[in-house]
Protein backbone atom coordinates (compact mmCIF):
# COMPACT_ATOMS: atom_id res chain seq x y z
CA UNK A 1 0.00 0.00 0.00
CA UNK A 2 2.47 2.48 1.12
CA UNK A 3 4.34 1.44 -2.20
CA UNK A 4 0.79 2.42 -4.38
CA UNK A 5 0.84 5.75 -2.27
CA UNK A 6 4.89 6.57 -3.67
CA UNK A 7 3.97 5.22 -7.16
CA UNK A 8 0.64 7.67 -6.86
CA UNK A 9 2.80 10.86 -5.59
CA UNK A 10 5.51 10.54 -8.30
CA UNK A 11 2.72 10.03 -11.40
CA UNK A 12 0.72 13.75 -9.87
CA UNK A 13 4.45 15.19 -9.64
CA UNK A 14 5.42 14.21 -13.08
CA UNK A 15 1.59 15.16 -14.41
CA UNK A 16 2.10 18.42 -12.86
CA UNK A 17 5.20 19.36 -14.21
CA UNK A 18 4.40 18.39 -17.84
CA UNK A 19 0.73 19.73 -17.71
CA UNK A 20 2.33 23.40 -16.62
CA UNK A 21 5.09 23.35 -19.13
CA UNK A 22 1.68 22.39 -21.71
CA UNK A 23 0.02 25.17 -20.55
CA UNK A 24 3.05 27.57 -20.53
CA UNK A 25 3.61 26.49 -24.18
CA UNK A 26 -0.06 27.36 -25.30
CA UNK A 27 0.76 31.18 -24.30
CA UNK A 28 3.59 32.02 -24.40
CA UNK A 29 6.10 32.72 -27.70
CA UNK A 30 9.29 33.05 -28.63
CA UNK A 31 10.02 36.76 -28.50
CA UNK A 32 8.41 37.73 -25.35
CA UNK A 33 10.03 39.57 -23.25
CA UNK A 34 12.43 37.55 -20.77
CA UNK A 35 10.63 38.51 -17.28
CA UNK A 36 6.87 38.84 -18.77
CA UNK A 37 7.69 35.51 -19.57
CA UNK A 38 9.01 34.38 -16.28
CA UNK A 39 6.12 35.55 -14.46
CA UNK A 40 3.35 34.31 -16.99
CA UNK A 41 5.02 30.76 -16.98
CA UNK A 42 5.31 30.57 -13.05
CA UNK A 43 1.43 31.85 -12.61
CA UNK A 44 0.40 29.24 -15.86
CA UNK A 45 2.43 27.12 -14.31
CA UNK A 46 0.72 27.07 -10.94
CA UNK A 47 -2.45 26.26 -12.31
CA UNK A 48 -1.47 22.86 -12.91
CA UNK A 49 -1.64 22.16 -9.32
CA UNK A 50 -5.91 22.65 -9.97
CA UNK A 51 -6.71 19.85 -11.45
CA UNK A 52 -4.10 17.42 -9.87
CA UNK A 53 -5.94 18.21 -6.23
CA UNK A 54 -9.58 17.61 -8.32
CA UNK A 55 -8.41 14.40 -9.92
CA UNK A 56 -6.41 12.93 -6.75
CA UNK A 57 -8.74 13.17 -4.47
CA UNK A 58 -9.91 10.00 -3.93
CA UNK A 59 -6.46 8.58 -3.63
CA UNK A 60 -4.30 11.17 -1.60
CA UNK A 61 -4.66 14.19 0.23
CA UNK A 62 -4.25 18.24 -0.60
CA UNK A 63 -1.24 17.41 1.76
CA UNK A 64 0.40 15.52 -0.46
CA UNK A 65 -0.36 17.45 -3.25
CA UNK A 66 0.16 21.13 -2.76
CA UNK A 67 3.40 21.46 -1.22
CA UNK A 68 5.20 19.82 -4.11
CA UNK A 69 2.74 20.94 -6.57
CA UNK A 70 3.42 24.37 -5.90
CA UNK A 71 7.15 24.16 -6.39
CA UNK A 72 7.31 21.69 -9.36
CA UNK A 73 5.05 24.40 -10.99
CA UNK A 74 6.81 26.82 -9.81
CA UNK A 75 9.89 26.28 -11.40
CA UNK A 76 8.71 24.16 -14.76
CA UNK A 77 6.56 27.32 -15.61
CA UNK A 78 9.14 29.56 -14.84
CA UNK A 79 11.78 27.56 -17.07
CA UNK A 80 8.97 26.75 -19.75
CA UNK A 81 8.60 30.44 -19.92
CA UNK A 82 12.17 31.63 -20.25
CA UNK A 83 12.69 28.78 -22.94
CA UNK A 84 10.29 29.80 -24.82
CA UNK A 85 10.92 33.08 -24.90
CA UNK A 86 14.52 32.97 -25.72
CA UNK A 87 13.74 30.22 -28.14
CA UNK A 88 16.35 27.91 -26.47
CA UNK A 89 14.34 25.01 -25.97
CA UNK A 90 11.42 23.33 -28.20
CA UNK A 91 8.31 22.36 -25.85
CA UNK A 92 8.88 18.43 -26.77
CA UNK A 93 12.51 19.62 -25.30
CA UNK A 94 10.96 21.08 -22.10
CA UNK A 95 9.03 17.59 -20.90
CA UNK A 96 11.96 15.57 -20.21
CA UNK A 97 13.47 18.79 -18.34
CA UNK A 98 9.78 19.10 -16.44
CA UNK A 99 9.59 15.05 -15.51
CA UNK A 100 13.09 15.32 -14.04
CA UNK A 101 12.38 18.78 -12.04
CA UNK A 102 8.94 16.87 -10.99
CA UNK A 103 10.97 13.51 -9.82
CA UNK A 104 13.85 15.85 -7.91
CA UNK A 105 11.20 17.67 -6.26
CA UNK A 106 9.28 14.61 -5.21
CA UNK A 107 11.82 13.22 -3.75
CA UNK A 108 13.50 16.43 -1.92
CA UNK A 109 10.05 16.34 0.01
CA UNK A 110 10.02 12.57 0.92
CA UNK A 111 13.51 13.03 2.34
CA UNK A 112 12.21 16.22 4.30
CA UNK A 113 9.07 14.86 5.36
CA UNK A 114 10.99 12.01 6.77
CA UNK A 115 13.14 13.69 8.80
CA UNK A 116 9.92 15.93 10.33
CA UNK A 117 8.41 12.72 10.81
CA UNK A 118 7.70 12.02 14.29
CA UNK A 119 7.39 13.52 17.89
CA UNK A 120 7.86 16.98 18.21
CA UNK A 121 9.58 18.19 21.47
CA UNK A 122 7.26 19.52 23.60
CA UNK A 123 7.54 23.51 24.06
CA UNK A 124 8.09 24.13 20.18
CA UNK A 125 4.64 24.25 19.49
CA UNK B 1 -14.96 35.69 11.27
CA UNK B 2 -17.78 37.24 12.62
CA UNK B 3 -19.06 38.08 8.96
CA UNK B 4 -19.22 34.77 8.54
CA UNK B 5 -20.84 33.55 11.37
CA UNK B 6 -23.75 36.16 10.85
CA UNK B 7 -23.98 34.68 7.19
CA UNK B 8 -24.71 30.62 8.81
CA UNK B 9 -21.02 29.95 8.01
CA UNK B 10 -21.79 25.82 8.85
CA UNK B 11 -24.22 26.62 5.75
CA UNK B 12 -21.15 25.31 3.39
CA UNK B 13 -20.81 22.53 5.09
CA UNK B 14 -24.12 21.43 4.59
CA UNK B 15 -23.59 21.95 0.85
CA UNK B 16 -20.27 19.29 1.31
CA UNK B 17 -22.27 17.13 2.88
CA UNK B 18 -22.99 14.97 -0.15
CA UNK B 19 -19.48 14.42 -1.61
CA UNK B 20 -17.93 14.98 1.89
CA UNK B 21 -17.09 11.22 2.01
CA UNK B 22 -15.24 11.52 -1.49
CA UNK B 23 -13.77 13.91 -0.69
CA UNK B 24 -12.00 12.59 2.24
CA UNK B 25 -11.58 8.95 1.03
CA UNK B 26 -7.72 9.97 0.06
CA UNK B 27 -7.64 10.91 4.11
CA UNK B 28 -9.06 7.84 5.58
CA UNK B 29 -6.62 5.60 3.40
CA UNK B 30 -3.26 7.58 3.96
CA UNK B 31 -4.03 8.75 7.22
CA UNK B 32 -6.62 5.95 8.67
CA UNK B 33 -4.40 3.78 10.16
CA UNK B 34 -2.83 6.58 12.55
CA UNK B 35 -6.09 8.44 13.22
CA UNK B 36 -7.39 4.57 14.45
CA UNK B 37 -4.18 3.97 16.66
CA UNK B 38 -4.27 7.71 18.25
CA UNK B 39 -8.09 7.68 18.63
CA UNK B 40 -7.60 3.82 20.61
CA UNK B 41 -6.09 5.83 23.31
CA UNK B 42 -10.09 7.45 24.08
CA UNK B 43 -11.19 5.84 26.97
CA UNK B 44 -14.39 5.95 28.32
CA UNK B 45 -17.69 8.69 27.39
CA UNK B 46 -15.61 10.36 25.00
CA UNK B 47 -16.85 13.56 22.61
CA UNK B 48 -16.12 12.87 19.18
CA UNK B 49 -16.41 16.68 17.86
CA UNK B 50 -17.32 17.46 14.17
CA UNK B 51 -18.33 13.83 13.33
CA UNK B 52 -19.00 14.88 10.10
CA UNK B 53 -20.63 12.03 7.73
CA UNK B 54 -19.22 9.45 10.34
CA UNK B 55 -16.12 8.84 8.26
CA UNK B 56 -14.50 8.03 11.90
CA UNK B 57 -16.52 5.97 13.50
CA UNK B 58 -15.13 2.72 11.75
CA UNK B 59 -12.06 4.24 14.48
CA UNK B 60 -14.06 3.02 17.35
CA UNK B 61 -14.98 0.40 18.95
CA UNK B 62 -18.69 -0.82 18.22
CA UNK B 63 -19.34 -0.37 22.13
CA UNK B 64 -17.39 2.59 22.58
CA UNK B 65 -19.53 5.20 24.33
CA UNK B 66 -19.73 7.83 22.12
CA UNK B 67 -21.52 11.34 21.70
CA UNK B 68 -20.83 12.50 17.84
CA UNK B 69 -21.94 16.10 17.29
CA UNK B 70 -21.40 18.92 14.34
CA UNK B 71 -23.41 21.58 13.21
CA UNK B 72 -24.79 20.61 9.97
CA UNK B 73 -27.69 19.18 9.72
CA UNK B 74 -26.99 17.28 6.34
CA UNK B 75 -23.59 15.75 7.59
CA UNK B 76 -25.18 14.31 10.84
CA UNK B 77 -27.90 12.51 8.33
CA UNK B 78 -25.33 10.77 6.82
CA UNK B 79 -23.83 9.76 10.07
CA UNK B 80 -26.88 8.23 11.21
CA UNK B 81 -27.31 5.48 8.85
CA UNK B 82 -23.43 4.58 10.08
CA UNK B 83 -24.61 4.27 13.59
CA UNK B 84 -26.57 1.12 13.17
CA UNK B 85 -25.41 -1.13 15.47
CA UNK B 86 -23.88 0.99 17.30
CA UNK B 87 -26.00 1.06 20.58
CA UNK B 88 -24.04 3.40 22.49
CA UNK B 89 -23.40 6.32 20.39
CA UNK B 90 -25.36 9.35 20.11
CA UNK B 91 -25.30 12.22 17.42
CA UNK B 92 -26.60 15.75 18.48
CA UNK B 93 -26.53 18.86 16.62
CA UNK B 94 -24.88 21.41 18.19
CA UNK B 95 -22.24 24.26 17.69
CA UNK B 96 -18.96 23.22 19.55
CA UNK B 97 -18.34 27.16 20.86
CA UNK B 98 -22.08 26.83 22.73
CA UNK B 99 -21.86 23.21 24.07
CA UNK B 100 -25.13 22.26 26.08
CA UNK B 101 -23.11 20.08 28.08
CA UNK B 102 -22.16 20.34 31.82
CA UNK B 103 -19.18 21.06 33.16
CA UNK B 104 -16.85 17.93 33.64
CA UNK B 105 -19.12 15.55 31.58
CA UNK B 106 -16.88 13.39 29.41
CA UNK B 107 -13.69 11.26 29.81
CA UNK B 108 -12.31 12.03 26.66
CA UNK B 109 -12.49 14.01 23.33
CA UNK B 110 -11.42 13.13 19.69
CA UNK B 111 -11.38 16.11 17.03
CA UNK B 112 -10.68 15.01 13.23
CA UNK B 113 -9.68 17.99 11.03
CA UNK B 114 -12.17 20.37 13.40
CA UNK B 115 -10.19 22.81 14.58
CA UNK B 116 -9.50 24.34 10.78
CA UNK B 117 -13.09 24.80 10.43
CA UNK B 118 -14.55 26.31 13.89
CA UNK B 119 -14.59 30.15 12.92
CA UNK B 120 -13.41 30.67 16.70
CA UNK B 121 -11.43 28.06 17.74
CA UNK B 122 -10.08 28.64 21.03
CA UNK B 123 -13.69 29.72 22.02
CA UNK B 124 -14.22 25.84 20.69
CA UNK B 125 -11.76 24.58 22.81
CA UNK B 126 -12.65 26.33 25.48
CA UNK B 127 -15.81 24.65 25.72
CA UNK B 128 -14.58 21.17 25.30
CA UNK B 129 -12.08 21.82 28.42
CA UNK B 130 -14.82 22.94 30.18
CA UNK B 131 -16.90 19.51 28.85
CA UNK B 132 -13.68 17.35 29.93
CA UNK B 133 -13.15 16.10 33.31
CA UNK B 134 -10.56 16.88 34.87
CA UNK B 135 -7.50 14.59 33.92
CA UNK B 136 -9.21 13.57 31.32
CA UNK B 137 -7.47 13.66 27.85
CA UNK B 138 -7.92 15.11 24.17
CA UNK B 139 -7.00 13.42 20.91
CA UNK B 140 -6.43 15.76 18.06
CA UNK B 141 -5.98 14.55 14.21
CA UNK B 142 -5.44 18.57 12.83
CA UNK B 143 -3.91 19.90 9.93
CA UNK B 144 -1.86 23.08 10.74
CA UNK B 145 -0.29 26.00 9.45
CA UNK B 146 3.14 24.92 8.34
CA UNK B 147 6.38 26.43 9.68
CA UNK B 148 8.47 25.73 6.68
CA UNK B 149 9.13 29.10 5.28
CA UNK B 150 8.08 29.12 1.49
CA UNK B 151 4.43 26.95 2.94
CA UNK B 152 3.41 29.22 5.40
CA UNK B 153 2.79 32.30 2.75
CA UNK B 154 1.70 29.92 0.12
CA UNK B 155 -1.15 28.26 2.97
CA UNK B 156 -2.30 32.11 3.83
CA UNK B 157 -2.67 32.87 0.09
CA UNK B 158 -4.38 29.65 -0.35
CA UNK B 159 -6.74 30.10 2.43
CA UNK B 160 -8.23 32.88 0.78
CA UNK B 161 -9.90 31.03 -1.42
CA UNK B 162 -10.42 27.46 0.56
CA UNK B 163 -12.05 29.20 3.93
CA UNK B 164 -15.29 29.82 1.35
CA UNK B 165 -16.12 26.44 0.58
CA UNK B 166 -14.39 24.36 3.05
CA UNK B 167 -11.35 24.75 5.56
CA UNK B 168 -8.93 26.54 6.25
CA UNK B 169 -5.19 25.46 6.41
CA UNK B 170 -3.23 28.38 8.24
CA UNK B 171 -4.57 27.82 12.15
CA UNK B 172 -1.93 27.42 14.53
CA UNK B 173 -4.06 24.79 16.38
CA UNK B 174 -1.34 23.92 19.16
CA UNK B 175 -1.21 26.69 20.05
CA UNK B 176 -4.96 27.52 20.61
CA UNK B 177 -4.85 24.37 22.34
CA UNK B 178 -3.18 25.81 25.00
CA UNK B 179 -4.94 29.15 24.97
CA UNK B 180 -7.54 27.51 25.63
CA UNK B 181 -6.05 25.92 29.10
CA UNK B 182 -5.42 22.80 27.77
CA UNK B 183 -2.02 20.99 28.55
CA UNK B 184 -0.39 19.63 25.47
CA UNK B 185 1.33 15.94 26.22
CA UNK B 186 2.15 14.93 22.91
CA UNK B 187 2.26 16.36 19.34
CA UNK B 188 3.34 14.15 16.32
CA UNK B 189 4.39 15.20 13.15
CA UNK B 190 2.28 12.72 10.28
CA UNK B 191 2.88 14.20 7.10
CA UNK B 192 5.87 17.08 7.01
CA UNK B 193 4.87 19.79 9.81
CA UNK B 194 1.40 20.07 8.05
CA UNK B 195 -0.71 17.41 9.41
CA UNK B 196 -0.17 16.46 13.08
CA UNK B 197 -1.46 14.62 16.29
CA UNK B 198 -2.22 16.20 19.66
CA UNK B 199 -2.45 14.59 22.78
CA UNK B 200 -3.87 17.37 25.80
CA UNK B 201 -4.53 17.41 28.55
CA UNK B 202 -7.06 19.07 31.33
Amino acid sequence: MRFLFKLVDYILAVFMGVASVWLVSLVVGSGWNMFIAMFVGMFLGMLAVFPALLFSCGVTTAFHVLPVGMLITMFTGMIAGMAIAMGALSTSQLYPLAIFIAATVQLAIDRYDMKLKGEVPLGRT
Amino acid sequence: MAELKDKHWWAKWDRAAGKFDFMNRGVELRFGKDKQEWFSRAKGLTLLVAVGTGLDLPYFTKDHSLVGIDISKNMLRIAAKKCEGRKNTKLIQVDVETLSFADNSFDSIVTSCTFCSVPDPVQGLKELYRVLKPGGKMYMFEHVQSNIFWMAPMMDAMTLITRHFGPELNRRTGKNVLKAGFRLTEEVNIHLDMVKLFEAEK
